[in-house]
């Protein structure tokens, strides 16, 4: 890397964004302008709207209610509201409910056998809902004065009878306080936006934009690294991103001060002091901040697919929605910062930023919530480096790699997918398990494993089958050597004790997880045990390895290095599990049956791995007890304290048994079209 | 000197299938089938040489020039690149900066002046700062450039802008240059200018590589001549010996004898 060439890079980066008065205009003038503006048009309508009320006759009508109640709720209802207007039509019984659904009169009171008075109202109509609670409270009043008058007319001590305990509430928050804590739920979404509009248009330019210009030909035939090309545009958007996204903050503040200010300086009320959340908004820069990075690589990420402006701004809108659902899980009040989820992107900022504003600092927390950030940014560049590197991306269609939207007729025989049908493919199938298997769930019970385990067989195969591709080729079916099988169990029994290890730390740093794990399979316990093997271990081991080992992971591996493409394959084989306590020990699993089936290139191998590995935890979930009558096996299943030692050396073992494993297996010249 | 080793580039393309043909079955069906736009190239330029590469369009210039600049990867073969020592350059950013490569698609950064641009790329290429500034007025004199060097590129005319995309190639003065199609759309004024440039380029001993569709252009600047048709070395050879072996009076007639062959 060479500072000196990014550094004439970005230079030309910002020259170019700043000469461009379109990204100015989104840039400075829409910050300062849109707030005040907003707050103008706000006060304005409210002002219009405060205007019309006055003017607004209320229309009560009272339906056989005597006519002493009548006058006394009309005389408190007056005398509470003397501002407003009220009318009393008189209408017929029978054609109340009309009167009412015809807005001729707001609410009526009537009164039957069971009830005295009862108030008819509509509660999707706003005035409607305003007259009823003006009614209810004059009721309750009226309540109270009769029933002073009858414990007074019976010579009774009124305070005994009607009050025989009093109690008043006490706010010892300030108002600081309160006001932090509902900013603190908007704020994050509000940052969220304007970071990312700051972002995506810069992020644009300089990737697709740059493409549709022309000039990225010209940059490659510079002499710099992508790294240094893709650091450089990383650099230029992440500083227009935080520019713009610090104006719009400070402009937001400062014209929501001003509104305060007047409001509160109207009222009379008490004063808000604004110096009190000065750490909190300077803390909530720095976030922000390092959320801009986040924001811009994820933008350029996708950008950089695009081959043009419209391809591009089309990616822009599913950004934006995730972003913002995601922000908006963060103003959850349940939700709240730990060591969990300050590492999760997005709602992790907005969690940070809801506690600054609550004037909580912990800034441990803050910490991993701002490492996270940079990291994650850090690592999407590395990836964008080397995809950048790719000529699909420089010279390319877009996503051309999607090989599905043509017509079964018009595939070419033994073709290979693209990276786009992955991409699709997890897509299908993350929906398919979404609709069919909570369907399923919900009717059948225990069998949605089964619908589950078939749509991840059924979906790739049928793929493949569509596509026409080489189905030998890309799930790598070819039999395996007795020699392979062996090494699959030794490797098994290796990570197992690996994994088992690692999950009983991870199990003490994480305890409360387990307890839903085992919730969850709680109906699958009450199965015979061949149903249980069945549904646990024969079918995931079939479809599964299809689906990760088989299409996934041989499409990748024909279009990047076989590390990368193992290590693609094995994310995502554990995030597709959905659990955040199994996340590194499926990485695990998912890393060696890959490595394993690329060595061999027999998907047999990582079917026989996959089904001892499930074999083991459906016998120790169904049979705990026999179980723990293997020796070891009371610490490693966490009915026992698991000592340091003795962990260091079953993880040792782990290692060696997976080693050993790996070699047994032994390697396999890369596979290619000829010697297969 | 550049060297080209059985060069191959495989895409895919989308192809009718043969023998449906038949009114009733008007929707076409295309197939989509890997082809080689660059297939088993081979040939050296020596300093001080220029090769004209000829074909007709989709012959597979531009990939082939790509692959030699760096751009793009072969799908097999090699490119081979020796500084003036007679050392092979293997790092990937050395390459580029040993080459200029200018192509229609190479376009310019529009918000900038020319010098401006040089300036940057002066940074990238690593040249000191008085020694570019020294280098830009040199390069303004040599292509008439003083009068607009200063405007920004979105309002230089088409002469204007190619040679300031000339600027831009000579300002780390590489040995070799590649050339796609310099010409293309240029008025004569312009066309000449670049074409000189060439000849004096040639008389610096710098390599110099160029795609044409000019029969004539090349046949009085060339030294060397490369037919290329779908991908293949049809015809090579000096533009003397090509007309001669297919004995025409110029070059436009023998490319189309070659063709007709």
């Amino acid at each position: 890397m060479n500072t000196k060439r990014i550094k004439a890079l970005l230079k030309r980066e910002i020259i170019d964004v700043l000469r461009d008065r379109k990204t100015l205009i989104m840039m400075v003038l829409i910050p300062i302008f849109l707030y005040p503006l907003m707050i103008f048009f706000m006060s304005f309508i409210m002002s219009a709207m405060l205007g019309t009320s006055s003017e607004k006759v209320y229309k009560i009508a009272f339906v056989d209610i005597m006519a002493e109640d009548v006058q006394a709720i009309k005389d408190i209802l007056e005398e509470k509201n003397n501002e407003l207007q009220f009318e009393y039509p008189v209408i017929e019984a029978a054609g109340a409910e009309t009167a009412l659904n015809h807005q001729d009169v707001h609410v009526y009171l009537s009164s039957s056998e069971d009830v005295d008075v009862t108030i008819t109202y509509l509660s999707a109509e706003s005035d409607s809902l305003k007259v009823m609670s003006m009614v209810m409270d004059a009721l309750v009043i009226y309540l109270d004065e009769l029933r002073i008058e009858r414990v007074e007319g019976k010579g009774l001590d009124r305070e005994e009878i009607l009050e025989p305990i009093s109690f008043a509430n006490r706010d010892l928050s300030t108002t600081e306080e309160t006001m932090g804590n509902a900013m603190g739920g908007v704020i994050p979404v509000m940052m969220v936006v304007t970071i990312l509009l700051a972002a995506i248009y810069p992020a644009i330019d300089v990737t697709a934009g740059e493409k549709e210009r022309g000039t990225l030909e010209t940059l490659i035939t510079l002499p710099v690294t992508s790294f240094e090309m893709i650091m450089s545009k990383f650099l230029a958007v992440a500083m227009v991103a935080c520019v713009s996204s610090l104006l719009n903050i400070v402009s937001m503040g400062v014209a929501l001060a001003f509104l305060g200010n007047m409001l509160l300086g109207g009222t009379g009320g008490e004063g808000i002091h604004l110096a009190t959340f000065l750490p909190a908004m300077l803390v909530t820069i720095v976030a922000m901040l390092f959320f801009a990075l986040f924001v811009t690589a994820v933008c350029l990420f996708f950008c950089l697919f695009a081959k043009s402006f419209k391809e591009a701004n089309n990616y822009a809108t599913p950004i934006m929605l995730v972003f913002m659902l995601v922000a908006f899980l963060g103003a959850l009040p349940d939700l709240e910062l730990s060591v969990m989820t300050a590492g999760i992107p997005i709602i992790n900022t907005a969690l940070m930023v809801k506690q600054l504003f609550q004037l909580r600092y912990d800034y441990g927390l803050f910490g991993i919530v701002l490492a996270s950030n940079a990291v994650y940014s850090f690592l999407m560049m590395w990836l964008l480096a080397k995809v950048y590197r790719s000529e699909a991306v420089l010279f390319g269609e877009g996503f051309s790699g999607v090989k599905l939207f043509a017509r079964r007729s018009e595939m070419k025989k033994g073709q290979m997918p693209g990276l786009g049908d992955v991409v699709l493919l997890i897509c299908i199938i993350f929906l398919a398990l979404f609709y069919i298997g909570n369907a399923a769930a919900l009717r059948f019970g225990a069998g949605a494993v089964a619908v589950n385990q078939a749509i991840l067989l059924l979906v790739p195969v049928l793929y493949a089958w569509y596509l026409k591709n080489d189905g030998k080729r890309l799930f790598s079916i070819r039999a395996p050597k007795v020699r392979q099988l062996v090494g699959a169990a030794v490797l098994c029994i290796g990570q197992l004790l690996l994994n088992l290890v690692i999950s009983s730390v991870l199990a003490r740093l994480m305890p409360e997880s387990t307890d839903i794990l085992e919730q969850n399979f709680e109906i699958l316990m009450e199965q015979p045990f061949i149903v249980l093997c069945l549904l646990l271990v024969f079918m995931p081991a079939i479809g599964e390895e299809l689906l990760f080992r088989g299409f996934i992971f041989g499409t990748l591996r024909e279009k990047m290095r076989p590390l990368t493409a193992m290590f693609i394959s094995a994310v995502v084989f554990s995030l597709f599990h959905m659990s955040l306590v199994k996340i590194i020990p499926t990485f695990l699993i998912g890393f060696f049956i890959v490595l394993a089936a690329q060595r061999s290139g027999s998907i047999f191998v990582g079917m026989v791995i996959h089904l001892l590995n499930n074999l083991f935890s459906a016998v120790s979930m169904k049979y705990p007890e026999a179980m723990y009558n293997i020796p070891l096996m009371r610490p490693l299943l966490g009915a026992e304290e698991l000592t340091l030692p003795l962990a260091a050396a079953l993880l040792a073992a782990g290692v060696l048994g997976t080693a050993v494993g790996l070699m047994i297996i032994g390697k396999r010249k890369r596979i290619t079209n000829e010697n297969l | 000197m550049i060297q080209a080793k059985e060069l191959r580039k495989a895409f895919v393309r989308s192809v009718l299938p043969e023998g449906e043909d038949d009114r009733r079955n008007r929707k076409k069906k295309s197939l989509r089938e890997e082809f080689f736009a660059v297939d088993q190239v081979t040939f050296e330029v020596k300093e001080g040489e220029i090769m004209g590469i000829l074909g007709p369009n989709g012959a597979g210039k531009t990939t082939l020039l790509r692959m030699l600049g760096n751009l793009m990867e072969p799908t097999a073969g090699e490119v081979i690149i020796t500084d003036k020592t007679g050392e092979e350059v293997v790092d990937a950013v050395e390459k580029k900066r040993m080459i200029g490569y200018l192509s229609e698609n190479t376009k310019l950064y529009h918000r900038l002046s020319t010098r401006e641009m040089l300036h940057m790329l002066g940074d990238i290429y690593g040249l000191e700062k008085d020694k570019c500034e020294q280098r830009i007025e040199n390069i303004f004199t040599a292509l008439d450039m003083k009068g607009f060097g200063d405007n920004r590129i979105e309002r230089l005319s088409t002469g204007q802008t190619q040679r300031a995309s000339i600027a831009r190639c000579l300002i780390h003065s590489p040995s070799i240059y590649i050339f796609d199609e310099p010409t293309l759309g240029l008025d004569i004024l312009s066309a000449d200018a670049i074409i000189d440039f060439m000849k004096q380029q040639k008389k610096e001993r710098k390599t110099v590589l160029y795609s044409t569709h000019y029969m004539e252009e090349a046949q009085f600047l060339c030294d060397r001549i490369i037919m290329i048709f779908e991908g293949k070395i049809i015809a090579q050879g000096s533009p003397g010996e090509i007309m001669e072996k297919t004995s025409t009076a110029n070059l436009r007639e023998a490319f189309h004898a070659v063709m007709r062959a």
